[in-house]
């Protein structure tokens, strides 16, 4: 398979004389007409802007074994500024292709107030493509940071794309979303991704955003203006620090059948929130979803929402130390009408093994209302382990619904990613399984399928505890309080405190000697 | 506790991979010609047992140490040793006969 190289300052001589890695091209779209299905194109280091290279505006159908690459030369040297117009990268009418390893940017700029994502993958009548389907599609290991604060844009946008894989990236400063699955997306995966808005305000004069002193959200599946309900996507292994909402799901055609597993959200403003949007249909709710060992730590708000949502099981969650209520099931209102976003009509939570401490409430269910359409219509939360919150249980844990409630202090310690193995939450949950989550392992899944997997490989690095990280660069992801490279310091991972024998190390450490014997 | 038999109670070890304890006693002090494993299966396994007199062959000075061990089968080393005198009543029944 052929490989070709671009370059900032590179020329547009067709090949075999251009495209080398000696005489790179210089513009993107030259580089796409002269390449195909199969081959991989190089991009050399350097600040690709639109004035001098154009925008990476892609249309290829690839296949399995003929997939199209572009791919950094050295890994996240290349960096594609943009200039706030918006979509500097658009892959649409696609599939089998890789972006890997590039850094994108853009700028503030009021010329441009229009909404315009700095990344999109796929398109829809909206952008001009009606009925087109993109799939197949690997962001891997790219930095996008820095949207055009006068719009309403999000780093990073899926739309009309299925099938594909979102890994490995990390997401700075923005004001909006960071990454964003939109509509008419199915059986994707989003994996091992970070993102932290870094406290990018509102700017004046630009798009007002929902919380107005950080990004809106680290990872969010915004299903308006969707033709089809969207189903099947999963996110796993993402860690959300310092958004407005770390996981979030609007759902305004779909989703349906989404998985969040081992996830993180720390020092969120909320952890994570699956609301409904519809006040009749079935489509606008949230349906058959599963939340399993997710983490939500130091939220300023809720820390576990659930919102007009039908049929969503939530197992081994912890929620540590939030300042609001840390489980709360609810039905929203629409501002506008007052009439309860319940969907099609029926709301059903059900909860195993959630383990909920240190917040103002536990668990709240909301099962009383001046609107009967904004109750829980069914719910069950069975041993759920609920200590040091200033309300444990509302309703009470009396209330026939909770089945085995506990109010056991579960001696965490430092440790909040996993249950250690002294705590008395090892093994007292449904099935033997412990109660809280343990996020030890790296999911995963395989795009298409809709269906998690759970590798036996581990997440935290078995020497330093790192997050799975990139490379890092300086002034980009080296800050300390808020990149991705030690967010393992700030969540207390400690390789000292890993369960025995966690990733196949053997434990050769003999116990102490025993003291104080006596015989009589 | 009866001359025949012996209590035995030590600190718990707090090793959260902590299985449970063997009891080592012999007649001489260092050289334990007699085991006993101890393990609930549980976190928490208990740090004292008796030894009835079943457990003793012989009368004399009985010498005891305990180690720990954990779930991936590693073993401290031994306690300081003690011990205590057992004079078996099966034997001064049969020395009255």
């Amino acid at each position: 398979m052929p490989t070709f190289y671009i370059a900032p300052s590179g020329t547009d001589t067709p090949p075999p004389v251009g495209g080398t890695s000696t005489t790179p091209w210089r513009t993107w779209a030259f580089a796409f007409a002269n390449s195909n299905p199969g081959d991989t194109l190089i991009v050399q280091d350097g600040t690709y802007t639109r004035a001098v290279n154009g925008v990476i505006a892609l249309a290829k159908f690839c296949t399995i074994t003929t997939p199209y690459i572009i791919q950094a030369q050295n890994s996240r040297q290349p960096l594609i500024q943009d200039d706030g117009a918006g979509k500097i990268i658009h892959i649409y009418n696609s599939s089998y292709i890789t972006l890997n390893g590039l850094r994108i940017r853009s700028i503030d700029n009021s010329a441009f107030p229009a909404s315009q994502n700095l990344v999109q993958i796929g398109a829809d009548s909206v952008d001009g493509f009606p009925g087109a389907v993109t799939h197949h599609i690997t962001i891997k290991n790219n930095i996008f940071s820095h949207n055009n604060r006068y719009g309403n844009t999000a780093l990073l946008t899926g739309r009309a794309m299925n099938d594909s894989l979102w890994e490995g990236n990390e997401f700075y400063d923005y004001h909006r979303h960071a990454c964003n699955l939109g509509r008419d997306s199915h059986r994707n995966v989003v994996r091992l991704n970070y993102a932290n808005s870094r406290n990018r305000a509102d700017i004046s004069g630009g798009f007002p955003s929902g919380w107005t002193s950080v990004g809106d959200s680290g990872f969010i599946h915004y299903t308006t203006g969707g033709t089809t309900t969207a189903a099947d996507n999963i996110f796993e292994n993402n860690i959300s620090e310092g958004n407005g909402n770390g996981f979030d799901v609007e759902a305004v055609n779909g989703p349906h059948r989404n998985k969040f597993v081992g996830n993180i959200s720390l020092n969120d403003q909320q952890g994570v929130w699956l609301r409904a949007r519809s006040t009749t249909l079935l489509s606008g709710q949230p349906v058959d979803c599963l939340l399993e060992n997710n983490v939500i730590i130091t939220p300023a708000a809720t820390a576990f929402r659930l919102s007009g949502n039908r049929n969503t099981l939530v197992k081994n969650c912890t929620i540590y130390d939030g300042a609001a209520v840390g489980f709360l099931a609810d039905v929203e209102a629409d501002p506008a009408t007052g009439t309860a976003f319940d969907g099609a009509g029926t709301v059903s939570v059900f909860g195993t093994n959630i383990l909920t401490i240190l917040n103002t409430t536990g668990v709240s269910i909301v099962t009383t209302h001046t609107n009967p359409d904004r109750v829980i219509d069914i719910w069950t939360m069975t041993n759920v382990n609920a200590f040091g919150n200033t309300t444990n249980f509302s309703p009470a844990s009396s209330n026939p619904n909770y089945v085995s409630p506990t109010t056991i202090n579960p001696n965490l310690g430092a440790v909040r990613c996993w249950i250690p193995d002294a705590s008395p939450m090892k093994g007292i949950g449904v099935g033997g399984a412990d109660v809280g989550a343990n996020i030890l392992y790296r999911y995963a899944s395989v795009p298409g399928t809709g269906t998690v997997t759970l590798s036996a490989t581990p997440l935290w690095d078995l020497i330093t505890g790192e997050f799975p990280h990139g490379a890092i660069i300086g002034g980009v992801n080296d800050t300390p309080t808020t990149s991705c490279y030690n967010v393992h310091t700030r969540l207390g991972i400690d390789p000292a405190q890993f369960p025995a024998g966690y990733g196949g190390v053997p434990d050769t450490t003999p116990p102490a000697i025993p003291t104080g014997l006596t015989v009589t | 506790m009866a001359n025949d038999s012996a209590f035995l109670d030590w600190n718990s070890n707090t090793e959260p991979d902590l299985l449970g304890y063997i009891i080592k006693f012999g007649l001489y002090p260092g050289t334990y010609t007699h085991t006993v494993g101890l393990n609930n299966g549980t976190p928490n396994p208990p740090s004292q047992a008796t030894l009835t007199n079943t457990y003793f062959n012989s009368d004399g000075l009985w010498y005891f140490a305990v180690s720990a061990f954990d779930n991936s089968s590693n073993e401290s080393a031994l306690s300081s040793p003690v011990s205590k005198r057992i004079t078996r009543t099966q034997a001064k029944l049969r020395h009255v006969r």
